[in-house]
């Protein structure tokens, strides 16, 4: 099926074209992104437990599938190097190879190869890249497994013929259908048989014309090549019974031993052999693709701007629900009504808004997804920092299933990510100084994550060097961030929290990985942005650990409504450390600058209704003055009232306008108005550029 | 000649007043047409754009058209009424003095701007339709809404 990519007419134009329809290419896409993520993650498991026959099976299958794939579409370099990747799998899976750091390198490398490979599909055009080194390494390091078992021991490899894959499967499916019989055969040749191979594979051709071979270790191209060893086991699905094959086999020369039986009976003999019990991989593999079916048959894709929709909606009926209670409430007052007839009124209202909370509530719950999407990634990142930073590294993970909304999803990432590499590189210690200070040498990293009232926490640790109170102090004087005195009077605790100061980094050599520019400052100031929260705390050569608290969703903040003028705003909770109200004779001055002292500290005003233009009234007697903190940046933001906290859903201002300058989006308001919600990072940038 | 090749030789347009000049806006870019509802003025935006208002959840741009257009300003009346186009897949409101009629205009009869020899060097008006009425300047409603 594999037709070729079509090459450009012009030789300069790198133009991909492929045999399938833009959906087409839209669902393999889709497919193996979900392959390879799955393929990362189960390679990166596999390190860890090389033996596991589950895992290389899984690897195999998803390896199998993109080599389908790209067949398909007709990726040759794709799938050429998929099949690098299978043959390598194989030999695994068969115990003729043995996972070494080598073989995974080569997997994961592969796994990078065919992301690019994917990618050529996405943007149709020819990265240009070259991986036929790759695939000979691939293919080096089959060799090597192949030629490692040239004579293989009488219980030692045993080839595990019942792990089957999809195709086998199916065959095996078919002939049962058709009335055939599965048959095990197993087939020793004596050991001074002279021609081996050649035994073997008239023993394979006397099996071919029984019935269909399903299956055969080792395979007809291994017997060719004399690979093969003395022994032969098959899977034969055949209408012959077992005697019929028996008599054929021996009339081979050589034979020492023949084994002939159903395939459930021979699966005692095979477990004593030391492979997997023959029945359990064909049941698992059942039960896998009815987990399959059961999945796909509850759940449907809905593009997420349905989603979207329903929540707009959702969100009017709150604003009728809210007018139908005032509707209640004035008709109760105005008397002259039939007093039942609002109570009933009044009841319907009240179920009504129940009926809509619950919904408002399951539609926030079909946008969530478990962490894992964003998790999924991070074992093979640590495991690559790990190795480049020349640290021994576990990684752990938990949590994996607790459920956030998408847009946080799409958002937590990088500052997970920055985390990461800051244990690796900071955190973790090399593995003699670990030794010396009497810990194991490889150290643990764990990520976490759980719910916890509305937000979401997730935990970074690791059992490193800790964070130094008194160099980060130092250091902190050094860059300028804090005086002398300041260092004096702080706590080791408080001095740990300066490595969030702007500005502030203690790595001695600045590496590209962690020290590229960005600091934790920026980790911070972006998951505050987020409307979550980041701590730290450590203990000196115990470890580190990073809390990090968000919202489970963006859709939808806790603000604080204010008023300037007659124009509603919404201020987000988490910005806002308190408010107060303020007499206009307690402001001060300061170049030109409006200030308060706020507990001994001075706190910068920022007038609303200036920053933004609004018409307000000319005096206002007192002021409202609402003090926000982003990093390490406070200003009070004066306002003419308060309005009160209220959790409001957060909408895009109009693609039409663009980004407006100190607004973050919008929300309506129960009275159908729309309320603009103040960027308060934005606002502060704004301070910052004008002083 | 049928009536597809007719449709085809026609526009139609939905006509609305401006002060006492007629405008006219393509009935294909129509959304809907409301009232005025409370519109939110958005900080440091163009002066014409009077602000944002909620359509059914939906948080869309509301363009004085009169600013727009460079007459006047006025009051709101009853009359008042927010037509709601689609340009480029998103709504947008244009404030408007009132909604008169659907009107077909036959190709032949829409002229280029150009005519006015005086008219403001811009491209908000696409054309002149000649209707027994009287004339009907065409919005050119991406012009009209592209610079927000």
């Amino acid at each position: 099926m594999a037709k070729s990519a079509k090459r450009p007419q012009r030789p300069d134009d790198r133009t991909l074209t492929f045999d399938a329809t833009e959906e087409d290419l839209k669902v393999f896409l889709e497919d193996a992104e979900e392959q390879l993520e799955l393929l990362d993650q189960a390679v990166v498991r596999l390190e860890q437990a090389p033996d596991s026959a589950e895992l290389v099976q899984e690897i195999f299958r998803a390896a199998h599938t993109l080599k389908g794939s790209s067949g398909t579409i007709g990726h040759q370099k794709m799938a050429g190097l998929t099949h690098a990747m299978e043959s390598v799998l194989d030999e695994v899976r068969n115990g003729r190879l043995t996972v070494t750091t080598e073989v995974v390198d080569a997997l994961l490398e592969s796994l990078d190869a065919l992301r690019v490979l994917t990618q050529e599909v996405a943007e149709l055009r020819d990265s240009g890249a070259d991986f036929s080194a790759l695939e000979e390494r691939l293919l080096a390091i089959r060799a090597g497994g192949a030629q490692g078992t040239e004579a293989p021991g009488p219980a030692g490899a045993a080839p595990d013929v019942t792990a089957l894959d999809e195709a086998a499967q199916e065959a095996l499916q078919q002939a049962k259908l058709a009335g055939a019989e599965p048959l095990h055969v197993r087939l020793r040749l004596t050991e001074d048989c002279p021609m081996p191979a050649v035994r073997l594979f008239q023993a394979a051709m006397e099996l071919t014309e029984l019935g269909q071979l399903v299956r055969s270790a080792p395979s007809l191209e291994e017997i060719e090549r004399e690979q093969g060893g003395l022994e032969l086991t098959a899977l034969l699905v055949t209408q012959e019974d077992a005697e019929r094959v028996r008599g054929a086999l021996s009339s081979i020369l050589d034979v020492a031993e023949i084994e002939v039986a159903p395939l459930e009976a021979a699966a005692p003999s095979r477990s004593a052999t030391g492979a997997a019990p023959a029945a359990a991989a064909p049941a698992e593999e059942a039960s896998r693709s009815a987990g399959r079916a059961a999945s796909t048959g509850k759940s449907v894709r809905i593009d997420v701007e349905r989603l979207d929709t329903l929540l707009n909606l959702v969100g009017e009926l709150v604003i009728d629900r809210t007018r139908l209670e005032d509707l209640a409430s004035r008709l109760g007052a105005s008397g002259g009504v039939d007093l039942d007839l609002v109570e009933a009124f009044t009841e319907a209202t009240q179920h009504l808004g129940r009926i809509t909370d619950d919904l408002q509530d399951q539609i926030m719950k079909s946008r969530m997804l478990p962490i894992e999407n964003v998790f999924n990634r991070l074992p093979r990142l640590v495991r690559d920092l790990a190795q480049r930073f020349g640290k021994k590294v576990q990684f752990t993970v938990s949590g994996q299933d607790t459920e956030l909304d998408r847009s946080v999803i799409e958002e937590i990432g990088d500052p997970l990510i920055h985390l990461l590499r800051n244990a690796v590189d900071h955190g973790i210690e090399p593995p003699e100084e670990r030794r010396k200070a009497g810990k194991p040498e490889t150290g643990t990293i764990r990520l976490s994550a759980s719910h916890e009232e509305n937000q979401i926490v997730i935990v970074v640790e690791d059992d490193g060097r800790g964070i130094d109170a008194a160099r980060v102090k130092e250091s902190a004087v050094r860059k300028g961030i804090i005086t002398p005195e300041q260092a004096e009077r702080l706590t080791d605790g408080e001095a740990v929290q300066l490595i969030f100061a702007p500005g502030f980094s203690t790595a001695a050599q600045v590496t590209d990985i962690s020290g590229r520019g960005v600091g934790m400052d920026i980790v911070r100031t972006n998951i505050e942005r987020l409307n979550g929260s980041v701590e730290v705390s450590t203990v000196p050569g115990q470890g580190t650990r990073f809390v990090v608290r968000m919202p489970l969703t963006l859709a939808i903040i806790q603000a604080l409504l204010v008023k300037v003028g007659a124009e509603t705003y919404a201020i987000p909770i988490v910005s806002v450390t308190e408010t107060l109200r303020v007499q206009p004779q307690e402001i001060d001055y300061v170049r030109g600058r409006e200030t308060i002292r706020l507990r001994g500290e001075i706190l910068p005003l920022v007038r609303l209704a200036d920053f933004f233009g609004t018409a307000v009234p000319e005096e206002d007697t007192s002021l409202y003055v609402v003090a926000v903190r982003l990093g390490e940046r406070h200003v009070g933001i004066v306002v003419s009232s308060l309005v009160g906290e209220q959790e409001v859903v957060i909408k895009s201002l109009s693609r039409a306008l663009g980004e407006v300058r100190g607004v973050s989006g919008a929300t309506i308001l129960g009275d159908g108005q729309v309320a603009l919600i103040v960027d308060v990072a934005s606002l502060l940038n704004q301070m910052a550029g004008i002083r | 000649m049928s009536t597809a090749e007719l449709l085809a030789q026609d526009e139609q347009v939905v006509a609305f007043h401006l002060g006492n000049e007629r405008y006219g806006v393509e009935i294909t870019a129509i959304q809907e047409i409301i009232q005025v509802g409370t519109v939110t003025p958005i900080p440091n935006a163009p002066a014409y754009l009077e602000g944002v208002t909620n359509l059914r959840g939906r948080i869309i741009p509301v363009v004085n058209l009169r600013h727009r257009l460079g007459m006047p300003p006025a009051e709101h009346t009853e009359r008042t009424r927010i037509i709601v186009v689609t340009v480029d897949g998103t709504p947008v409101g244009l404030v408007v003095d009132a909604v008169s009629e659907v009107m077909r205009i036959p190709q032949a009869d829409i002229e280029p701007p150009s005519v006015l020899v005086t008219l403001p060097d811009d491209d908000l008006v696409r054309g002149i339709g000649k209707t027994p009425e009287g004339l009907i300047s065409l919005v050119n409603l991406r012009s009209l809404v592209g610079g927000l």
